[in-house]
């Protein structure tokens, strides 16, 4: 079975390669879609980047189980079978 | 109708909220309200606060920074926090901040704040999706002053309107701004007397029950701490007295009768406490 935080950060990767600069602010932090991404996939991050992530995940994985709509765009995203 | 709008710019972010705040201002402008606007620029705590203090029934608005106790003028300076928050009180507070309602909002309706409009965790969005969150940041006030609605039902539409922005923003493949907005919607809060905060503090909780709302929400850590001292001396007290009593038989001492003055005098100062905290 597939993880569904997996799932969203591939999701997460995908759209932001189709548009790298466009910037997700949080708080004081910004960070373009291309370094989103690519901290989302990083294993050794900073404090502030770890809860940003973790922040970020956390709030996906609910709208995964509580939102059919966005649940089938991340599985057509990623082109991923139920 | 008067309306004191706070908008500093001192960073990048700051210039969207800034850009943001414009159409409250027309806003405001068009449904008859005089606009003090603090906009545009880093602000000192001195301006703030002057302008609070001559707009005491001012509606405030604040689109800039915030942390779980303060609202930023500037890089250095707060414009409201613990200190100052009681220039909320008796008057409406909108604000598109971080986290202040986590705390600020809490002492400001304590500080008699009549409504706080915040959210309780950092406030996002993306630049792909710029119009939708200006539409989602800007709902509630829009609601308040053109269709003066009560603040309970302007949160609730607009919860309502993040969800219909989120289906817009997922029926165009923008999940991350989906989330994001998402995180918003669950992080915004209105405080009124009719919606009052959670309090965390299991004495606050003690203290809501016991006195109600009005007293419960006034009454400090630092009165609750000296209630339970006083409680515990006076039981060390009586324990004392009560072995004393039991080895040498029943005896009043000049220690006793200062021992009852002291508490006539408490619960005469805690009265006269409760008279004028119910009074403010």
């Amino acid at each position: 079975m597939v993880n569904v935080s997996d799932l969203i950060i591939k999701a997460v990767k995908i759209e932001a390669s189709v548009k790298p600069n466009e910037k997700i602010i949080i708080g004081e932090h910004v960070f373009t879609y291309s370094e989103f991404a690519e901290i989302l996939s990083r294993r050794h991050n900073s404090k502030t980047e770890k809860k940003i992530i973790g922040m970020f995940l956390k709030q996906a994985e609910q709208l995964f189980k509580s939102n059919p709509e966005f649940k089938n765009k991340v599985l057509e995203l990623t082109g991923t079978r139920e | 109708m008067s309306a004191v709008l706070i908008a500093p710019v001192f960073d990048d972010v700051t210039a969207y909220s800034y850009d943001w705040s414009r159409e409250v201002e027309k806003l405001l402008l068009e449904n008859g309200y005089k606009v003090l606007s603090l906009s545009g620029k880093p602000l000192s705590r001195g301006e703030v606060e002057e302008a609070l203090r001559s707009n005491p029934d001012a509606i405030v608005i604040f689109y800039d920074h915030g942390r779980e106790d303060s609202l930023q003028a500037s890089q250095t300076e707060n414009a409201i926090d613990m200190e100052n928050v009681h220039l909320l009180r008796g008057r409406e507070c909108y604000t598109l901040a971080c986290l202040s309602a986590s705390r600020l909002g809490v002492e400001a309706y304590r500080n008699g704040c009549l409504a706080y409009w915040g959210y309780t965790e950092s406030f996002g969005f993306t630049t792909d999706s710029l119009e939708e969150f200006k539409q989602f940041a800007n709902n509630g006030i829009k609601l308040r002053i053109r269709e003066r609605l009560p603040w309970r039902q302007c949160i609730e539409e607009t919860k309502n309107l993040a969800r219909q922005l989120i289906g817009k923003l997922l029926s165009t493949g923008r999940i991350i701004a989906a989330v994001i907005m998402q995180r918003d919607a669950d992080s915004l809060v209105c405080y009124t007397p009719d919606n009052p905060p959670e309090p965390s503090c299991l004495l606050r909780r003690l203290a809501l029950r016991i006195l109600g709302p009005r007293l419960g929400w006034r009454i400090s850590r630092r009165h609750a701490a000296s209630l339970i001292l006083f409680g515990a001396g006076v039981g060390v007290y009586i324990h004392d007295r009560i072995i004393e009593w039991a080895v040498l038989g029943y005896r009043i001492h000049g220690v006793d009768v200062g021992f009852a003055f002291t508490i006539i005098s408490f619960i005469l100062l805690s009265f006269e406490f409760i008279r004028w905290l119910r009074k403010r």
